[in-house]
């Protein structure tokens, strides 16, 4: 797992994001800010905007849309901050190691390689 | 409106209105007041605003308007839900068919927009009326007062004089004064419309002897020497030379920069810069029937067009088009192409560090691709860890043996390379048109499905 400081969610675009699985990350993990706490008023409401349209992009491509995750927690919420992280990664490692599906066929091979991106200020 | 009234997250209001021929389009919030003004009479549905950097200006119906089946629509439409109020599209509009405003001021003050360069010099200025007469626009006004021949010859007793006189009229640039010094015996038939390729104001000149006394002053005044007088002989006479006062009026509002009148001054008063360069390249000339079409000539707004009647159909008078585009887009058979190469901005205020952007946009207002990568390039000096760069080497590595992930990661590359050439497609999903952007990704890594 790799964490990656960005300043603001609302930062990462959408080829940020998939520069991550074009290195083989098996997941993204974008964490940042609550919305209605953003500082820059719209960061984190078009964060989610734009991640929401990208995973409809990247399932077109065969890439399972559970691999890109979109998280809300503030600075202060640790203990949401580790659930949230530890639910990601046992999902990514339900779905195995990145690979490109166009059925509905699962992959089950267990490996655990997830990278994470938090952002905001954890 | 106090700063703490305000929610967080507000969203803003977006309204369109329309008045008088203007299209008014607001964008509020209890903060900001943001608008965009269209004018559909001065919008002749060029092409120059169309590079707008959030797609929200269509081209509307340039041909059908260009024929004259519509009348008073609007030639390019915005879309105000996509429309971010920057003003960009004022400050490429030569025709200033857009205003933007932000708070109540004018957006493009303070930055630079694409305008030529349109100056009188006063003291060269005779004035006459020729560059009023000839402008497409309308944006001079020449206010010309010359004493009355009557008030300037004054006869001791009896009026009679005996002469000839001539005008001479391919020496006559038409400017009309001497029908305003002596209306009595000279008239000029002013022609309705200035056409191509000589865009002469006047049919012809036309002297009454009857009337004319061989007074010679119509002579003094005319600035080509165009006029002969000999008075042989006359009653006794005085003869006060005329003065010519007066001012000419330039609404840069109205003025699109064409150069018609910096062309037509005798005194070489007018000096005019042009706002594009390029050229006007005509191609499948076969196609084109200038008699049943007219719809180039119709939508120039420069009048730069014309049907010459022999075997080359239409020309383009080079030094008469402002290269805007909109004959490009009237042509039903893709007859004329306009190919802009360079542009003249007015800059209004110092160029600030962050408006390199703006230059991209007026580099693709004159057809140049703008670069891919690099949109807001500058150089900042950033420390990078050590630790990063050797986690970025190790995930290089990551593979599997049976290759699955090594073909995902080559999909998610494509996927990345597309989107860094084509800022659109970033575009397209930031906006949720996601279809859009997977149809235009799936078109260009078809190759890459098929392996």
């Amino acid at each position: 797992m790799i964490p990656i400081r960005v300043p603001c969610t609302g930062r990462l675009n959408a080829q940020t994001i998939i520069t991550a699985f074009a290195e083989g990350a098996d997941g993204v993990a974008v964490i940042g800010c609550h919305e209605q706490d953003c500082h820059y008023r719209s960061g984190a409401k078009n964060a989610r905007k734009r991640m929401d349209n990208l995973r409809e992009v990247v399932e077109e491509f065969g890439i399972d849309g559970h691999r890109l995750y979109f998280g809300s927690v503030s600075a202060s919420e640790r203990q949401e901050f580790a659930t949230q992280v530890t639910e990601f990664v046992n999902k990514i490692t339900e779905l195995g190691p990145l690979g490109v599906e166009f059925d509905d066929k699962k992959r089950k091979t267990k490996r655990r390689k997830a990278s994470a991106a938090g952002g905001g200020s954890k | 409106v106090k700063r703490q009234d305000v929610s967080v997250g507000e969203n803003p209001v977006v309204t369109m209105d329309v008045e008088n021929g203007t299209i008014k389009f607001t964008w509020r919030t209890s903060l900001v007041e943001k608008t965009l003004d269209y004018d559909i009479e001065r919008c002749v549905g060029c092409s120059l605003c169309l590079p707008c950097p959030w797609e929200a200006i269509t081209l509307g119906p340039v041909q059908e308007k260009a024929s004259g089946r519509i009348d008073g629509a609007p030639l390019v439409n915005v879309d105000p839900s996509l429309c971010t109020f920057c003003g960009l599209c004022d400050s490429a509009c030569i025709f200033h068919a857009f205003k933007a405003n932000y708070e109540g001021e004018d957006t493009v003050n303070e930055f630079k927009r694409i305008d030529g360069v349109h100056t009188v010099d006063d003291e060269k200025c005779a004035p006459c009326l020729l560059c009023m007469k000839v402008c497409p626009t309308g944006a001079l006004e020449a206010d010309v007062t010359v004493d009355h021949k009557k008030k300037l010859v004054t006869y001791k007793k009896e009026e009679w004089a005996k002469g000839s006189i001539h005008i001479d009229e391919e020496k006559c640039s038409q400017c009309g004064l001497c029908e305003i010094l002596c209306p009595e015996a000279i008239t000029i038939f002013w022609s309705d419309e200035v056409k191509p390729p000589d865009f002469s104001p006047a049919i012809s000149v036309r002297v009454d002897e009857k009337e004319c006394d061989y007074c010679g002053l119509c002579a003094k005044i005319c600035p080509d020497e165009a006029i002969t007088v000999k008075c042989t002989e006359s009653a006794t006479r005085k003869i006060v030379d005329p003065t010519i006062s007066g001012e000419l009026q330039h609404n840069d509002e109205k003025c699109v920069k064409c150069g018609l009148c910096e062309r037509v001054c005798p005194y070489e008063a007018i000096v005019v810069e042009k706002p594009l360069e390029g050229e006007v390249i005509l191609k499948n000339l076969t196609k084109c029937d200038p008699t049943g079409c007219n719809n180039c000539f119709n939508i120039c707004a420069v009048k730069a067009i014309y049907p010459t009647g022999t075997a080359d159909k239409i020309a383009v008078d080079n030094d008469q088009c402002i290269y805007c585009g909109a004959c490009e887009h009237s042509c039903p058979y893709d007859v004329l192409e306009v190919r802009r190469s360079g542009y003249k901005l007015e800059q209004l205020e110092a160029e600030r560090e962050w408006e390199r952007g703006r230059r991209l946009f007026f580099e693709s207002v004159v057809g140049r691709d703008p670069p891919s990568t690099g949109l807001y390039e500058r150089e900042i000096e950033v420390k990078i860890p050590e630790r990063v760069i050797v986690l970025a080497r190790e995930s290089k590595k990551w593979g599997s043996e049976d290759g699955l992930r090594e073909r995902a990661m080559k999909v998610a590359q494509n996927l990345k390379e597309q989107l860094s050439k084509n800022p659109r497609l970033q575009l397209h999903i930031e906006r949720g048109q996601t279809e859009k952007a997977i149809e235009q990704l799936k078109g260009s890594s078809k190759d890459l499905q098929s392996e």
